[in-house]
């Protein structure tokens, strides 16, 4: 039919057009990512072979049935082996599907599967709230000893924590894990071209991880609607080598250390 | 189906479209409740005899949001790039000019130009465009050709229009299209929005009514006041935070303005004045009369006045003008273990300082970085700047500058002391200081920090309402709304977090509401910086 | 049964017409509150469409002041304020959802269709029927009311989403429609509740109770199956939703400052006000909320399902292919509709092991609508089509439902499900099911079943034309949206631009509502065509489509107690291009064909199914 001809036309020009994945030439800018693309282009080509089918096989008979100079239609009430084959081909395909999408999203999900670096030491506490991110890094140089400590650290906050506002700046050369939460409603932590998205839900905390490959700014918003200001929620992700990354903090630290006193630390930005 | 039931229906729908059409509404500034006081004359005027109310006033010399008036006496980067003529333009129907500019000009279509020298300085025209490859205008001209060296302002007051966009797109909403802290979103929100029309900002690092800098407003925007509403917009970009600021601040002097106006006003020539008036024994043509004598006596002399003021006030505030030294003396680099005393050496100033405003300079860069020098005298038409140097030597070609802002309104408010190292100690003395009776921190913040003071169950006079008592216990600020002290408790602060903010709200107070100033007189500045590691250890303890 | 049924069938046949109220407003006649239903839920579908073009007037053109309606708005200079935005696109989905989609799915078809399909003279319960269309108001009402509730027109409405997910609408400061807007919106659901369990009730008892004789189940049409199957899925699902909602409600407040906190955990600062006590979990919402809605996608699309299949039959000339697969398939999608509501929540924190339970069911899901699809291209296979708006509305539905059920792999795929949740490949989704497939669906029924209605025919040409133009429209807005989604916009944005990596997507976005406005007119042509056609339409007889159902036995319209003797069934209602009979290509279910050819055919059906 046309109209199958027109979608499918529309998705192969839609890279090209920049209608497709964000992030650098569309390619997701963590590992996780990336293999959640390539679950995506399997399923999508697994889904275009049959939607072009369907829909072929749709305007076949359209086509044949219109122009059908028959006396009478042919007279059938269906055929048990086709409807076998059409229930067990289908069924076959899909539990592929949902068989080999579960190692993926274990390892996104399944806190035993994390890896274990950055289960050690988290980078961040980011808290959503109405409408902004609010992130607190453990002072720099803080080690955590075990999760105990860290618990503890999530519970009381300390005084050598960093707060910042709108801006996670995490290290490029390892998997990092932070802990999510929210202040009031519910959220979601979006990073579009990380690929990574997990709801803020009030009253729980939640470890997310992910690793960027790439050095790079990546945006981060807010999927869950969480009130007029929704989309208001703009902030970023700073993926940057890990010396970079320690420097941010330090000057980070000298920033929010400002006594006014001392007049190397400009109180403006100007 | 019944007939009947039919064209009820084809009514029912047609019932939105019919509500819907007319007269499509156009964005609009709000007037403040006390210029609606007014008589409809006052704030109207007499359009039969040319005699302009309040609000002419006010729009001519603001304009409206879709069309924002550049009035040249407020102290507001309007925007614009000055430019020159560089080449006898060309004689044709589209006059194509060579220009000049002294930074990079983006390509433009139409927008306006005003001369500001030569022949037709003063008067604007609109371009047809601007390109940035050939560095040429064109533009259909009628009368003379500009001669070479005539200067321009090229798309003036678009800093204005660009703050305009972004005040339209992210801020509206809650502070409303004048400013007035009562946009749609406003009446869910606790804290209120910012009223901007008295020109009290709270979290700032000026002293008591001074009016924000620059910095301050800029901070605001990219922190948020955590704890409210008020979002940290950290991702804006720099130009439009810059034109936000300086929308926020033309708005502010907007309602200054306006109130102002009113408040002459409103005592002799509000509504109720008038009805007041009229039960005694004077006709309304006598009170025309009148209101017709102060409109076109009284007036240009308020207007006159009142703005004076408050580009005065805003002046004040600025945040000092930078600057780059281009010529450095050579001989005196040679000997720089020598007493170098004042020296004199040429600059390159990026604005005007204003006269007698700058005693000091803050050096940002080079050797003697963070060193503040005092100014001996400036020679505006040379551009040279003499300083004394006392011991420290000399600068050098390229080091910038700041001239140092105003003191006065920051009188207080720099630390004098460095901030005391973070111990228990420290934060025991704090500790006892903020339950002392002379600093009372206790009074309104409790002392757990809870923000539960005894205060806060006190009923309170409202200042507004003839010193009446307020119908809910509580704090109360300058706009009527109750305030509650700090939860210090909780870890949130609204002014931001570093010592030094924590520093002003102590040292300054936070103007407008209950938060007094604490001067020198009854904390030491190291008695500051243990209260302040003290607070600062609340949330850490709490839980 | 027949016997005395049919003495008393032709007593209340005697009776005098009711009067005006009677007959048109308070109506105990299965056929009137159907008729009901359809115009009150054909004006909500402007309503719902007006909304819905408020919200891509503002993705299109941000912040610009809106025609014609602008004037309404509370938001300055007639800009569509971003708190007004939320309650848009809220206010949309609920009145497409509760007042649309659903009834006119089971309160307009239902209504109208079971007694005549199955020959009962009316439901079980023609009382509670009545009353089941007259609960529709109060609902109607309290959404109406909720967009008052502020004291301000049109600035107050709910606005956490027809989802309402707590905390934002469980305490009152959270968001600015979550004041009495949002009490108002839950009473207005719990109304819709009682008024869909009503119904389902009445067309349990009545599919079970009242079909003709020789009607066995296996005979119904697959309309009857799917609304038997939808009643039961209502009746099954609705007391969670219910419950919920009461519990929403406690948690909001209850009379004397009493309050409880299901939904709301400890230590929340809401709009500055003092933290929140409690040890709910907003999550248990979510449970409950999706083991009623997402049932309800079924509930919103089976009946469009059955629909399809008859009229696909019907304009084929030739049996559906597969009817017990048919059946089977739709109970199959039932029984997993129930344990399928997780993949709403695979990015909510909840244990990732049930992410892979949840995946395992929801692809599974996939399985019967393939079977359905697969059966629906093989019942129009062979066949000698008549092309007409009838045809091609279900064919519509079909091409729409596969695109609607294999763009919902990608979500059933939890992984793939992170990065599409809450963008805009979801909307597309839902929109291409609910919209694409079921009000497809119920457009070739209107065309369909109109003559059955008033007796007379819908203009054709007209119905065709609409057609087109919903189609493209439909997916000129729709399509591109799953790309949107891929490009990673979100859901619920006022303004997605204000992202830098959304910016590119304004010219497509306003394509999209270009094409959502084309769509949106086009609907005055469905509703002129109705309204033209109910008044001066072609008269047409009892069977204009020689279908084979028994309805069409029935006059049209059908009188008080619609048959003229009590139908008996001798047969399905698929023997379209039947060799038994000559020189007709239908066999009405009614029809006795003498012993012998009865017995034949019997036999036939009976091993048709197995056929090879």
């Amino acid at each position: 039919m046309f109209w199958a001809v027109v979608a499918v036309v529309l998705c192969l020009v839609a890279p090209s057009m920049n209608w497709w994945f964000p992030g650098n030439n569309a390619e997701a800018a963590s590992t996780l990512g990336t293999r959640i693309d390539d679950l995506f282009y399997l399923i999508l080509v697994i889904v275009t072979v049959t939607f072009v089918g369907t829909q072929i096989a749709l305007g076949y008979v359209l086509w044949k049935g219109a122009d059908n100079r028959d006396e009478k239609a042919h007279f059938t009430h269906g055929s048990h082996s086709l409807e076998v084959i059409w229930t067990i081909v289908p069924s076959g395909i899909l539990l592929f599907i949902a068989l080999y999408q579960m190692d993926v999203w274990a390892e996104y999900r399944v806190i035993s599967k994390f890896p274990a670096d950055a289960v050690a030491q988290p980078v961040a506490d980011v808290t959503a709230r109405q409408f902004e991110w609010r992130i607190r890094y453990p002072a720099p140089g803080r080690k955590f000893k075990s999760q105990a400590d860290i618990r503890k650290w999530l519970r009381v906050p300390e005084a050598g924590d960093l707060h910042y506002p709108n801006e996670l700046c995490v290290p490029t050369t390892r998997n990092v894990l932070f802990y999510l939460r929210s202040g009031d409603v519910q959220h979601a932590f979006f990073s579009p071209e990380l690929r990574v998205k997990q709801d803020a839900v009030p009253g729980k905390v939640i470890p997310v991880w992910f690793n960027a490959t790439k050095r790079g700014e990546y945006t981060l918003l807010c999927a869950e609607l969480c009130g007029w200001g929704h989309y208001k929620m703009k902030a970023r992700i700073l993926a940057v080598p890990e010396n970079e990354y320690r420097q941010y903090l330090l000057n980070l630290q000298k920033e929010l250390a400002d006594d006014g006193f001392d007049e190397d630390a400009p109180e403006s930005d100007e | 189906m019944s007939l009947r039931h039919t064209q009820l229906i084809c009514i029912l729908l047609a019932a939105p479209f019919v509500a819907g059409c007319g007269e499509q509404p156009n964005a609009a500034f709000v007037w403040s409740e006390r210029t609606l006081s007014l008589m409809p004359e006052a704030q109207r005027g007499f359009r039969a005899e040319k005699i302009p109310g309040v609000r002419k006033w006010v729009d001519d010399n603001f304009g409206t949001p879709t069309d924002l008036l550049a009035w040249q006496r407020l102290p507001v980067n309007w925007g614009g790039f000055e430019g020159v003529v560089v080449e006898k333009p060309t004689d044709a129907p589209v006059v194509m000019i060579k220009v000049s500019f002294s930074e990079d000009v983006p390509a433009t279509g139409e927008t306006e130009l005003t001369w500001l020298s030569g022949k037709a300085a003063g008067t604007a025209i609109t371009i047809l465009g601007f390109d940035s490859e050939s560095s040429r205008i064109s533009a259909e001209l009628s009368g003379e050709l500009p001669e070479v060296g005539d200067t321009f302002v090229l798309d003036l007051g678009h800093q204005l229009k660009q703050g305009r966009m972004v005040y339209a797109e992210h801020c509206v909403h809650c502070h409303g299209t004048s400013g007035d802290g009562d946009g749609p979103t406003a009446k869910y929100l606790n804290p209120r929005p910012r009223d901007y029309r008295l020109g009290r900002f709270k979290y700032k690092s000026t002293i008591d009514a001074a009016r924000p800098t620059r910095d301050d407003l800029n901070r605001i925007i990219k922190h948020g006041v955590p704890g409210t509403y008020m979002p940290s917009f950290l991702l804006l970009g720099e130009s439009e935070t810059r034109a936000a600021v300086e929308y926020v601040r033309w708005l502010s002097m907007r309602g200054e303005f306006e109130r102002r106006l009113s408040a002459e006003l409103a005592g002799e020539y509000s509504t109720k004045a008038y009805k007041n008036k009229l039960r005694g024994d004077t006709t309304r043509e006598e009170i025309l009369a009148e209101l017709k004598q102060v409109l076109t006596e009284d007036m240009v002399g308020i207007v006159d006045s009142s703005s004076k003021e408050i580009a005065a006030a805003w002046e004040e505030s600025h945040d000092g003008v930078s600057g780059t030294v281009t010529s450095f003396p050579e001989e005196a680099k040679a000997d720089e273990s020598a007493p170098s005393g004042p020296r004199s050496f040429e600059v390159e100033l990026d604005g005007t300082p204003r006269e007698g405003a700058h005693q000091l300079i803050h050096v940002l860069d080079g050797k003697l970085k963070s060193r503040k020098l005092k100014v001996i005298s400036r020679d505006a038409e040379a551009n040279k700047l003499s300083v004394d140097f006392g011991k420290v030597g000399g600068l050098s070609d390229g080091d910038r500058f700041r001239f140092d802002p105003s003191r006065a309104i920051r009188e207080g408010l720099i630390p004098v002391a460095p901030r005391v190292a973070d111990s228990a100690e420290s934060r025991d003395i704090g500790r006892k200081l903020f339950m002392s009776k002379e600093v009372k921190c206790v009074n309104c913040h409790g002392a757990s920090g809870r923000g539960n003071g005894p205060q806060t169950h006190d009923f309170a006079k409202n200042s507004n309402d003839d010193n009446k008592l307020f119908p809910e216990p509580g704090l109360h600020d300058v706009w009527g709304n109750t305030v509650q002290p700090r939860d210090l408790t909780s870890g949130i602060y609204r002014g931001g977090r570093r010592p030094i903010d924590i520093y002003r709200r102590i040292r300054g107070g936070i103007t407008a509401s209950q938060m007094p100033p604490h001067g020198e007189n009854i904390l030491t500045d190291e008695q500051v910086w243990h209260v302040i590691n003290y607070v600062l250890s609340i949330p850490l303890e709490s839980k | 049964m027949s016997t005395t049924e049919a003495t008393i069938h032709h007593a209340e046949h005697g009776h005098h017409e009711p009067g005006l109220i009677a007959k048109y407003v308070f109506s105990t006649d299965h056929k009137m509150i159907g008729l009901q239903f359809l115009l009150t839920t054909m004006f909500m579908l402007l309503v719902g469409g007006a909304l819905a073009l408020a919200v891509r007037w503002q993705l299109a053109f941000p912040w610009e002041s809106m025609p014609l309606a602008g004037r309404l708005f509370a938001g300055q200079g007639g800009q569509i304020s971003p708190e007004f935005y939320t309650m848009l696109f809220t206010m949309h989905a609920t009145v497409m959802i509760f007042l649309v989609i659903i009834p006119i799915l089971a309160g307009a078809f239902g209504n109208f269709l079971i007694p005549l399909m199955i020959g009962a003279d009316d439901m079980a319960f023609p009382k509670l029927n009545m009353l089941s269309y007259w609960f529709m108001w109060p609902a109607i009402l309290c959404f109406s009311l909720s967009f008052f509730a502020g004291g301000e027109f049109m600035n107050s409405a709910p606005a956490a989403g027809w989802t309402s997910y707590p905390i934002l609408s469980a305490i009152m400061d959270a968001a600015p429609g979550s004041g009495h807007a949002q009490t108002f919106w839950l009473l207005g659901l719990t109304f819709v509740g009682v008024s869909s369990m009503m119904g389902s009730v009445n067309y349990l008892t009545t599919i079970i109770n009242m079909r003709a004789p020789g009607m066995t189940l296996f005979r119904m049409p697959m309309t009857i199956w799917a609304m038997f199957i939808t009643a039961i899925l209502q009746a099954f699902a609705l007391p969670v939703l219910t419950a919920a909602g009461f519990m929403l409600l406690f948690d909001r407040g209850l009379p004397g400052g009493l309050q409880t906190c299901f939904f709301i955990p400890a230590d929340l600062v809401i709009n500055n006000s003092s933290p929140t006590v409690g040890g709910g979990q907003p999550l248990l919402w979510q449970h409950l909320f999706w083991f009623y809605s997402h049932p309800a996608v079924y509930i919103m699309l089976l009946p469009a399902m059955g629909m399809v299949s008859d009229m696909l039959s019907a304009m084929s000339r030739k049996p559906l292919f597969g009817y017990k697969p048919m059946v089977y398939s739709m109970a199959a999608i039932a029984g997993l509709g129930f344990i399928v509501w997780g993949h709403h929540m695979f990015t909510s924190g909840m244990n990732p092991a049930l992410g892979m339970t949840f995946m395992t069911s929801t692809v599974m899901i996939a399985l019967p609508s393939a079977i359905k699809t697969f059966n629906w291209i093989g019942t129009m296979w062979g066949g000698k089509l008549q092309f007409n708006t009838v045809l091609l509305n279900s064919a519509g539905f079909v091409s729409m439902f596969v695109v609607g059920g294999l763009s919902g792999i990608f979500m059933a795929a939890v992984p793939v499900d992170i990065y599409i949740h809450d963008t805009y490949f979801i909307v597309a989704h839902f929109h291409y099911v609910l919209f694409g497939s079921t009000l497809f669906g119920v457009f070739g029924a209107i065309h369909f079943w109109f003559p059955k209605m008033f007796g007379r025919l819908m203009n054709d040409t007209v119905g065709k034309w609409h057609f087109a133009l919903t189609f493209i429209g439909f997916n000129g807005t729709f399509f591109p949206m799953h790309l949107l989604g891929v490009a990673g916009m979100p859901r619920r944005y006022a303004d997605p631009y204000l992202h830098p990596y959304l910016e590119h997507l304004l010219p497509m976005n306003q394509f999209i509502t270009a094409c959502a406005i084309l769509m949106g007119f086009a609907q005055l042509l469905l509703i002129g065509n109705f309204l033209y056609s109910s008044k001066f339409g072609k008269k047409v007889g009892r069977n204009p489509w020689n279908a084979n159902g028994i309805e069409w036995i029935a006059p049209s319209p059908p009188g008080h107690g619609n048959f003229d003797i009590p139908p008996v069934c001798y047969r399905g209602p698929y023997e379209y291009s039947s060799p038994l009979v000559e020189g007709r290509d239908y066999l009405m279910q009614n029809e006795y064909l003498g012993d012998v050819k009865h017995t034949a055919e019997k036999s036939s059906e009976s091993t048709a199914s197995h056929d090879t």
